[in-house]
């Protein structure tokens, strides 16, 4: 009865001071529900580690999300996770703090694929205030369905630079690139390389 | 099964898409659609890729892009003879094979149309729950687990 005045404000003070180290621990309620308990919380701690430097944690969440429901090993899982979430941090590094997730989870596809980071600076700079999403999607999906990466880069970002609709990025087939490629004065002096 | 429409207001769609974008679907301007831009949609309703009916599953997703707040996708897949179910999963159902079902139709082919919102999804069809195929339309992803998948863009203006 005596310590009871002392123990309460102590566990006041201990959870107080757990709090900063803490932070705002991640625990998906989705992550928790589909993984044993130890997978998630490798899972969660790489969730937690995306939120303490202030980047989106739902494009790792998700990723985790695909692994699982491709039934993939969980060492398999966790690995892709850490590459995704190191290629989110280089992705804001070059679009910037203001970007928003969409931009920065395909941004970090780009990394992932190949695309210097110096690109996507390039890409930001060249749009501005408006997002890179269109564009570098346009690109990679070009380069998956095997334009040559240089001519791809070079006709998105030639629409880019005329500030095309994304419209025109989305319907990006790879032979409008080798058509731009084979006539590119007639695309770049008249304004429509895309049909 | 439930129908499409039914699914598109899918609470749970709707918060993974609105996780996913960083905001809140803009739901209620997508629903109060005026009929010129049904049409404007309609004339774009273009499948992309042929019927093919070989042997092989050809996937004929229909990507839209629309103005504002994202658009209504039909996910479609050619007959596959001898399937019972096939299912759609990707970003937008938090990677879930129970949420989103296509429909077998009349020409043989499945479907299931979606709405989403401006974004970057990775999605893949699961037939008879266990067989995981691509969407020959749509761009291949590169995939960290080995497994057939496709990445759509919805515009984002």
């Amino acid at each position: 009865m005596q310590h009871r005045g002392i123990v309460i404000p102590f566990f006041v003070t201990l959870s107080l001071l757990a709090l900063p180290l803490g932070g705002a621990r991640a625990q998906d309620s989705r992550v928790m529900s589909r993984f044993p308990a130890p997978v998630a919380t490798r899972v969660n701690a790489l969730v937690d580690s995306a939120l303490r430097a202030g980047l989106p944690t739902e494009p790792i969440v998700l990723r985790a999300l695909e692994g699982h429901a491709k039934g993939i090993d969980p060492d398999r899982i966790v690995a892709a996770l850490s590459r995704l979430r190191m290629a989110l941090q280089v992705a804001r590094a070059a679009l910037g703090p203001a970007s928003s997730t969409i931009e920065l989870t395909t941004a970090a596809a780009a990394l992932q694929a190949g695309v210097a980071e110096q690109r996507l600076v390039e890409l930001h700079q060249i749009r501005g205030t408006q997002s890179v999403t269109t564009p570098l999607g346009a690109y990679l999906d070009l380069v998956a369905r095997g334009a040559q990466p240089d001519r791809a880069w070079a006709h998105v970002a030639n629409l880019a630079r005329r500030r095309a609709g994304d419209a025109e990025f989305v319907r990006l087939m790879p032979r409008d690139v080798e058509r731009t490629v084979a006539e590119p004065r007639t695309s770049n002096a008249t304004g429509t390389g895309t049909p | 099964m439930m129908e499409p429409d039914d699914q598109l207001h899918d609470p749970r769609l709707e918060r993974a898409v609105a996780l996913l974008r960083g905001s809140a679907p803009d739901v209620s301007g997508l629903a109060a659609r005026t009929g010129a831009r049904r049409r404007r949609r309609a004339r774009r309703n273009l499948l992309l890729g042929g019927g093919g009916g070989t042997a092989a599953a050809l996937a004929l997703t229909l990507t839209l892009v629309g103005s504002g707040g994202g658009e209504k996708v039909t996910f479609a897949l050619a007959a596959l003879p001898g399937a019972h179910s096939v299912a759609l999963v990707g970003d937008f159902t938090d990677w879930r094979t129970d949420r989103l079902q296509l429909k077998a139709e009349g020409d043989g082919r499945w479907r299931v149309t979606v709405k989403l919102p401006p974004g970057r999804y990775r999605f893949a069809y699961v037939v008879d729950g266990g067989e995981w195929r691509a969407d020959a339309a749509a761009a291949p992803v590169l995939d960290d687990f080995g497994r057939p998948t496709s990445v759509m863009t919805v515009g984002t203006e």
